[in-house]
């Protein structure tokens, strides 16, 4: 069946035309409809056996009425042009107002795909996604004898979506993406230790032929049995140094968010006013890319019809971009970056990062530990957090060492790194020629919607961050 | 969606996957409202208003599991993915727990999670109460220019429950919430507090004015906080930032996580494992709390469980699941929505009061310091070490002496739970997992040089 057929039975371009009339009846500078219907199959292998199999179905769609900084929004779960009119007046009774809107009638546009994906993973027959589980599993257990536990959590997705705008937008997409993370717990004389590793992105099944899940378990059981052996972590302020790939959450958290463009509207972000101005050491490029090959936050357009692209928000330490959504990009003057996402047809869209990263230096990466007599290097991250208005920001390390003079030395555990934005973003003193975006995790929440996002860095040397362990 | 036609469907479902050949079945659909707006600078930024319709469906054959859940409630569609997951099925291993909840009688007693004041608040009432803590807030503090919103919201929740032994079950809950999020700026530094208050029932929710004066004194708080040098001292966890580290710990009661070997607390059920000072509670059957109802996902009877009595671990929660494996009697914390299986959670999950003074906990420390917020993903309930940014103040000679920010507190869970010096009386529930204020005799402050 085409793509988003079942959505254009009932919502074709004269239906969605008449909704959004009803939409802005009470006036309002601004509507759309967003629908979407998702196939999900998730998969759950614990102590080596398939604990659960789950089919997920969910469809619907939202109205949402904007006026200036004022939203107005409501979905059914039922899609129909009765109920969707029905959401379309709920939605459009934040409106009071004179000037009226008349709308532009929609008309079918077709995105042009970032990239090729010619089998799409999930849609592989059962049989296949179950067997690389079972052997993500053999791979995890066999690392070594200390492993205890191993449980690998699948999930995939097709996702179709309808947008319609009162700006004359209508788009149809499908959206693929897969999920598979392994968690490993080793266990030696009381103590525990966990490993976790990820694969997946918008993939074809070739990927499994390219990318070795066996490699990836192994990964997840060596981590836990390293921290058995890991002694405490430091505590205060010393030399950092982050390994590539998912290291990038830390520009997420420290940066990214504050460039989300509703913090800048309101003026509680800490980068309000700053554009044009240096925020970050001279070596820093922070992109947000949402064509990126296979990335977790990769897409044609965005969940309010406006093309993906690439936006360079920070170039030489100077910050050059917000990222934007229609809604706060109008506000501010400026035009939607194709930031606009939401969690599903259930919750309107905000300004949302896609895939950012620290772009790439010019540093060979072993020379980023030479002079340190005595710092940490965070191998793997765990989640993070911010507060936009403060900038403070943290994340938890799962992998983390000691450097001395110049060499990673003992394995620690139980650091976090913590910071703040402006400051942090100053310290950055060397940057790795080795770029890595991670395609396969991150998954970044914000106003309680959860979206699927890359993040990604080459090496990168701060000259301190405060480590939080419990060793002073 | 009629309460009849709800209850027909979850119930015609539920058969139509015997028939085809599920051994056991079970049906939970979820029919939900909810209103909430958000005011900031006097106007309503957001107005949404919606109505959920869910179902899950999990099947059980030779002691295998499927389930699928949708919001396309279609007779078609239904018999299609009902189907669909009968064969999916075939590919899951046996497990002798998989089997339909034994222990399923609901509790008769009224639990008073229904509010119908609640129901009948119009968004323009919901206006009108944050426009109020709004504008409450501005009148506190002149340090307060703005604020990135204030919210109220309801929620009404309507669950109908059938399995291949039960034939129907329902009940319905109500949710109200107020929160405000004011902004104070001082020598162009901005901080945010956020305050918010859930309730069940809408006369126990704090009032507008409340909710503001406590948001703006955290906001005010913050501003002029700095690090401070790297120490161990005693920290006192207010009792909000007791709830989050609260929170945090729960995987660790998790009898799931036991059984796999992920939790630090495996093996030690009998063993002093905090301090006599310390009682964790899990009740879904507690009068008017947050996560209160007469059935859990699996529709298994809610109760009041003692987890940690006087420090001595007693028990783990468990879903009917792990209730098997372990032998053990359920505890109905099989928490999930139409859209998962049920997973072992809280259902109101507390450290409980003491008689002690809570300000005696700050009065008795020479120095040391004072949490009010956390931060991060630093509690590892697998390995046991604990880690995360916090804010606060600095406790010099009893007395709050300075705000700080910019550092983190650590230790080892286990050393930290047995170290607790003092848990104190002010135990308030504005979440389904609570505590009252506790001391660590000792944690790692890492801060400035």
């Amino acid at each position: 069946m085409g793509i988003g057929q079942e959505l254009r039975d009932v919502l074709n371009e004269e239906t969605v035309n008449r909704i959004l009339q009803e939409s802005l009846v009470k006036g309002g500078d601004f509507a759309d409809i967003f629908a979407e219907q998702r196939f999900r199959t998730a998969i759950v292998l614990d102590s080596g056996k398939i604990d659960s199999v789950t089919y997920g179905y969910p469809r619907g769609a939202g109205v949402r009425v904007v006026l200036r900084n004022q939203t107005g929004f409501a979905f059914s779960d039922e899609l129909s042009y009765s109920t969707l009119l029905d959401a379309a007046r709920v939605a459009s009774s934040v409106v009071e107002t004179q000037s009226r809107t008349n709308p532009l009638d929609v008309t079918r546009r077709n995105p042009g795909q970032p990239f090729t994906i010619v089998n799409p993973a999930p849609l592989m027959l059962e049989g296949a996604k179950l067997d690389v589980l079972r052997r993500m599993d053999a791979a995890a257990r066999a690392a070594d004898p200390r492993i205890v536990s191993v449980r690998i959590e699948y999930v995939d997705e097709v996702r179709d979506l309808l947008i319609g705008t009162s700006d004359g937008v209508y788009v149809l997409d499908r959206q693929y993406l897969v999920g598979i993370s392994c968690t490993a717990t080793a266990q030696s004389g009381g103590k525990r230790g966990s490993g976790l590793a990820t694969l997946g992105g918008r993939i074809d099944a070739d990927y499994f032929r390219q990318v070795s899940p066996e490699d990836v378990a192994r990964r997840a059981g060596l981590q836990a049995v390293r921290q058995l052996d890991a002694g405490p972590a430091p505590a205060g302020p010393m030399p950092v140094v982050v390994a590539p790939g998912w290291g990038g959450v830390l520009i997420h958290e420290s940066l990214g968010h504050a460039l989300e463009g509703d913090g800048v509207r309101r003026g509680t972000s800490l980068l309000t006013g700053l554009s044009g101005t240096r925020i970050a050491s001279p070596l820093v490029r922070v992109v947000d890319d949402s064509s990126w090959p296979n990335g977790r936050g990769s897409f044609a357009v965005d969940d309010e019809g406006t093309p993906g692209q690439r936006t360079v928000a920070v170039d030489e330490g100077v910050l050059r971009s917000y990222l934007l959504d229609k809604q706060n990009a109008k506000l501010l003057g400026l035009r939607s970056t194709g930031n606009g996402r939401r969690m599903s047809y259930r919750n309107w869209p905000i300004p949302r990062m896609t895939n950012t990263y620290l772009d790439r230096g010019v540093s060979d990466p072993a020379s980023l530990l030479s002079g340190i007599t005595k710092g940490f290097y965070a191998a793997d991250l765990g989640g993070g957090s911010v507060d936009t208005t403060s900038g403070n920001f943290n994340f938890a390390v799962r992998e983390g060492y000691w450097i001395e003079s110049g060499k990673l030395t003992r394995p620690v555990r139980g650091a976090v790194l913590i910071g703040n934005s402006l400051e942090t973003m100053q310290r950055i003193e060397g940057i790795g020629n080795d770029l890595v975006v991670e395609q396969t995790r991150g998954t970044c929440g914000k106003d309680g919607q959860m979206v699927p996002v890359g993040v990604g860095q080459p090496t990168v040397r701060f000259s301190s961050i405060t480590v939080g362990g419990s060793s002073i | 969606m009629p309460r009849q036609t709800a209850v027909d469907l979850a119930e015609r479902v539920r058969i139509q996957a015997e028939r085809s050949g599920a051994q056991e079945a079970e049906s939970y659909l979820e029919s939900s409202t909810t209103t909430e707006v958000r005011i900031r600078q006097g106007q309503v930024e957001l107005l949404q208003q919606s109505s959920v319709q869910g179902l899950g469906l999990r099947v059980f054959r030779d002691r295998r599991m499927g389930f699928l859940y949708t919001t396309d409630l279609r007779d078609s569609i239904l018999i299609e993915l009902a189907n669909r997951t009968l064969s999916l099925t075939n590919q899951a291993t046996p497990r002798e727990e998989n089997r339909i909840a034994e222990f399923l009688a609901a509790s008769q007693s009224d639990l008073e999670i229904y509010d119908p004041a609640v129901v009948q608040l119009r968004p323009e009432d919901l206006i009108r109460l944050a426009r109020s803590a709004e504008e409450s807030a501005f009148a506190q503090d002149k340090r307060i220019q703005t604020t990135r919103d204030v919210r109220c919201g309801t929620a009404v929740v309507e669950i109908f429950f059938t399995n291949t032994y039960i034939a129907r079950q329902t009940y319905r809950a109500t949710t109200v919430w107020l929160s405000a999020t004011p902004i104070a700026t001082e020598g162009g530094k901005r901080r945010e507090g956020t305050f918010i208050d859930r309730k069940r029932f809408l006369a126990d929710l704090e009032r507008p004015e409340q909710i503001a004066r406590r948001a703006v004194d955290r906001a005010v708080a913050k501003v002029g906080a700095a690090s401070v040098p790297s120490a161990r001292v005693p920290v006192v966890f207010s009792a909000e930032a007791a709830g989050v580290f609260l929170q945090g710990l729960f995987p660790a009661f998790s009898a799931l996580n036991v059984i796999e070997q992920r939790s630090f607390l495996a093996g030690k059920v009998g063993q002093a494992v905090a301090s006599p000072a310390v009682t964790i509670v899990d009740d879904g059957a507690m009068r008017r709390g947050l996560s209160t109802r007469p059935f859990d996902g699996e529709g298994v009877q809610t109760n009041r469980t003692v987890v940690v009595d006087r420090g001595v671990l007693r028990r783990y929660l468990h879903s009917a699941g792990t209730a098997r494996r372990m032998n053990a009697p359920p505890t109905g914390n099989g928490i999930r929505s139409y859209d998962t299986l049920p997973a072992i959670g809280p259902t109101n999950f507390y450290i409980d009061s003491t008689a002690s003074s809570t300000h005696k906990l700050v009065e008795e420390v020479d120095r040391g310091l004072y949490v009010t917020g956390l931060a991060g993903f630093g509690i590892d309930t697998v390995s046991g070490e604990y880690s995360q940014q916090v804010e606060g103040s600095w406790i010099e000679k009893g007395v709050l002496s300075k705000p700080v920010e910019g550092v983190t507190v650590a230790g080892r869970l286990d050393e930290m739970l047995l170290g607790i010096t003092g848990v104190g009386r002010d135990l308030e529930f504005r979440s389904n997992v609570a505590s009252p204020t506790i001391r660590f005799k000792e944690l790692t402050v890492g801060g400035a040089a």
